[in-house]
């Protein structure tokens, strides 16, 4: 006789993911985006607004000598004599650009006439003299040279360089430069530099330019009314509408606007890409306001692409939360919505996203849901992480997902043992480790029993620091990392 | 007359027992549709090709320490390294498309299911066969260039090997990188997708000759046996050439072969193209009596110290291979 088949543990298995994975959120829908073609009519408008630009005009041929001898004055000049070459050259106005380009780029003039030259064309405060100091900044080769011209775009109001000094910052190698190209940015009210600046002031390449990025940093914070720390918090924050707001010009806008349309699926080089996502990524919070727009575009190249900048940009794109909301309901972008909604940190979206972690929605969306729940951090999301979690029969990698979401939420100890099990032989060992020493850092920041021993055992194994392990290394680390954790498992999850 | 009934009465019983096994067998057209959320899956059928990928940089691409190093990806919180360190399926984006960052299974890297799924949950292969669970397309994409393009060519690979001649007989990226297994065109491509990492491979695309003329010592590498330059890879890959009198220990920087990053605007591409020669001098007073050279790769741009990590400059480089692999050495006399 065969035996009965056991029907009951199944069924009662099946409860806690009903109630958790993916348990039913009514009313959580968001409406779904109406795709257009947003970019190319957001660029056609300020177009319009901006209207051609204007031709330079001529340079009254006497005035030749006039413009060369101001810049060799200001070169030699001192003091409030240096005032007065300005002046002129400002009386002359743009018509002065060309000769003043000339002495810029002259390799045959001194250094000295080649930076009055550059401080002429900032007094200006003309969009072309300003692109010729911008083009300067990104290909001279010489140091002095990208420094001084960085330096002075901040005497101007051409604000539409701003995505491209910051896309400087990216891969300015002089520490000279950069110090001057974040202080340039932060007169434009952008913060993209401080992190940098704050570094320099430690490991600047010599004493005179610690002491350099130190001042700067000073300055810019006093400016912006907070000290430096403050500042540098409130940029990465939710808090970043505190922050002195620039008024964004229409030139700056359409820049913007242009670079969003660089995403789109027309390109096939990432390189470009990889730019103006930093570019943009590292705009202030207006920005993000002013392309989420673009998350209802019809190139799902820029819907994904601005989606991924907003969840770069974090809690300071928090205001786009609920264009997200409703992008999590275009089938294509959910993933990335999804994931930028947990980055930003949106608590209205925690039940839509529990939604989706449910069993019929696409595995990419799943664990995209588990992770924001996760980020978002509030214990309304814990059901449903708890759910993927708890069921041994969901996928690999929504169940790690949910293991790091649920140190995140203030859980590990339910993940932990499971955890350890995974960081030798694991499917995502490196995912284990990280979500591992998460929780150690939380629980000894908690002054929890035995954590803060764990975690000096567990960093003990981290090998020299700046040296990057092999793969055998880095095996051999998890080995002990693992043996050391699970004896102390038992002590620790108490 | 009883015996054939009887036969009548077994037919019978025969035919209602086809029936019901009929009825109760799951039809054979084709298969359920399979929910793909690990390359995991593909291991029951196809334990060969799973075994020989696990081994590959593929599979690695997400978990190698040199490429979650804080210089390099930082444990990817540089997120524009996933877009191929765990690319969407190819298919999915089009190929010869740029390629897209995916959200799940990013631990497995460059798997199964970035070059086989289809946006429809089939799976792109050699044949048709709907009967089998993963249901395969015959989709000869998979063997195109721009197929590896989507991310290979985001280093110009792809547009290297089509300056050369053997984009014109059509031996593409497979020819060398997934030859068929034993030779054998039965036996399915090899999945260890053998490149950069295999020192072999590298070793036998080039030629390296040394001799004394002119009281000088002319060295010359030469790309023989790439498709495409030598190395392939903007910013990571380098090769250097050094030198030293026979019985020195530090070794002297004589030439790099290298593409350099895009923002490094002041150094020189030096790739070595297919079936270019690089011939360089060793003019040097030191180098009068025997000495040695030696031709090295490199994963990684500059020379790291191994006490501390931190990158060193060519000039304070004692041994090379502390962070290098030979290719070739050679004394002159």
């Amino acid at each position: 006789m065969r035996a009965p088949v056991p029907l009951l543990p199944p069924l009662l298995g099946l409860l806690p993911l009903l109630a958790g994975c993916g348990r039913d959120s009514s009313g959580a829908e968001p409406e779904r985006l109406a795709l257009a073609d947003v970019v190319s009519a957001r660029l056609a408008e300020l177009d319009a607004e901006l209207g051609p630009e204007a031709p330079l005009p001529d340079l009254d041929p006497q005035l030749v000598e006039e413009v060369d001898g101001m810049l060799t004055m200001l070169a030699r000049a001192e003091g409030r004599m240096r005032e007065v070459p300005v002046a002129t050259v400002r009386d002359i106005g743009p018509a002065a650009i060309p000769r003043l380009v000339l002495g810029l780029s002259d390799g045959q003039r001194s250094p000295q006439e080649r930076v009055a030259a550059a401080q002429l064309l900032g007094a200006l405060d003309h969009p072309v003299a300003a692109e010729v100091l911008m083009v300067q900044v990104e290909v001279s080769r010489e140091d002095w040279l990208r420094s001084w011209c960085a330096w002075h775009l901040s005497a101007t109001s051409q604000d539409q360089l701003v995505p491209r000094l910051v896309t400087r910052l990216k891969s300015e190698r002089d520490h000279a430069t950069f110090v001057q190209l974040a202080t340039t940015l932060a007169h434009f009210r952008n913060y993209a530099g401080l992190d940098g600046l704050v570094d320099l002031t430690t490991r600047g390449a010599s004493e005179a330019l610690r002491a350099q990025a130190a001042t700067q940093l000073a300055t810019i914070a006093e400016q912006a009314g907070f000290d430096a720390r403050e500042l540098a918090r409130l940029w990465h924050s939710i808090e970043a509408d505190l922050l002195p707001q620039p008024a964004p010009s229409s030139a700056l806008r359409r820049e913007v606007w242009r670079l969003v349309r660089e995403l789109d699926g027309e390109h096939y080089q990432l390189g470009p890409i990889d730019d103006v996502r930093y570019a943009l990524s590292h705009m202030g919070s207006w920005a993000a306001l002013e392309i989420a727009p673009a998350l209802g575009d019809r190139d799902r190249y820029v819907r994904t692409h601005v989606s991924q900048v907003l969840a770069r940009m974090g809690p300071r794109a928090h205001a786009t939360g609920p264009a997200l909301l409703r992008a999590l309901a275009e089938p294509g972008l959910a993933p990335d919505a999804a994931d930028a909604l947990g980055l930003v940190g949106h608590p209205p979206a925690i039940a839509a996203l529990e939604l989706r972690t449910g069993a019929d929605h696409p595995h990419e969306l799943r664990v995209a849901a588990v992770r924001a729940l996760g980020r978002i951090g509030l214990p309304q999301g814990l059901a449903a992480v708890r759910g993927c979690f708890d069921d041994p029969t969901q996928p690999y990698d929504l169940r790690m997902a949910a293991a790091t979401a649920l140190v995140l939420l203030g859980e590990g100890d339910r993940a932990a043992l499971w955890l350890a099990g995974e960081l030798v032989g694991g499917g995502d060992p490196d995912g284990a480790e990280i979500a591992l020493e998460t929780w150690l850092v939380r629980g000894a920041e908690e002054s929890r029993a035995g954590f803060a021993q764990a975690l000096e055992a567990w960093r003990g194994e981290a090998g020299p620091p700046g040296v990057i392990p092999t793969l055998q290394e880095v095996e051999a680390r998890r080995r002990a990392r693992a043996a050391g954790l699970t004896q102390r498992l038992d002590a620790l999850l108490e | 007359m009883r015996f054939v009934r009887g036969l009548g009465g077994l037919g019978v019983a025969a035919l209602a027992g086809w029936l019901v096994l009929a009825l109760l067998r799951p039809p054979a057209a084709s298969a359920q549709p399979v929910v793909w959320t690990s390359s995991v899956q593909c291991r029951e059928c196809h334990e060969e090709v799973y075994r020989e990928w696990e081994s590959s940089w593929h599979a690695r691409s997400w978990t190698d320490p040199d490429v979650r190093a804080p210089s390099q990806s930082n444990n990817f919180a540089n997120t524009d390294c996933i877009d191929c360190h765990a690319p969407s399926p190819v298919f999915w984006t089009g190929v010869g498309k740029r390629v897209l960052p995916r959200s799940s299974r990013r631990a497995e890297g460059v798997d199964c299911l970035s070059c086989h799924l289809l946006p429809d949950g089939r799976i792109a292969g050699t044949i048709d066969d709907p009967r089998a669970a993963c249901r395969p397309v015959a989709t000869l994409d998979l063997q195109r260039e721009e197929f590896c393009g989507v991310c290979h060519n985001q280093h110009k690979t792809v547009d290297q090997w089509r300056e050369t001649p053997y984009a014109e007989r059509g031996e593409g990226c497979t020819t060398c990188h997934m030859p068929q297994r034993d030779g054998d065109p039965n036996r399915g491509r090899d999945h260890t997708m053998a490149g950069g990492h295999d020192l072999e491979l590298v070793r036998s695309a080039l030629e390296f000759r040394t001799w004394r003329r002119a009281g000088k010592i002319v060295v010359e590498v030469e790309n023989v046996g790439a498709g495409h330059a030598y190395p392939t890879d903007e910013r990571s890959r380098a090769s250097d050439l050094w030198w030293r009198p026979v019985g020195q220990e530090r070794w002297r920087h004589l030439h790099r072969i290298r593409d350099p990053y895009r923002w490094e605007v002041d150094v020189p591409s030096t790739l070595l193209h297919q079936g270019k020669i690089r011939r360089v001098e060793i003019d040097d007073a030191d180098a009068s009596e025997a000495v040695e050279v030696m031709l090295v790769y490199k994963l990684t741009p500059y020379y790291r110290n191994p006490a501390d990590g931190e990158p060193m400059h060519l000039r304070e480089v004692v041994d090379p291979l502390t962070d290098s692999s030979e290719l070739f050495r050679a004394v002159v006399e």
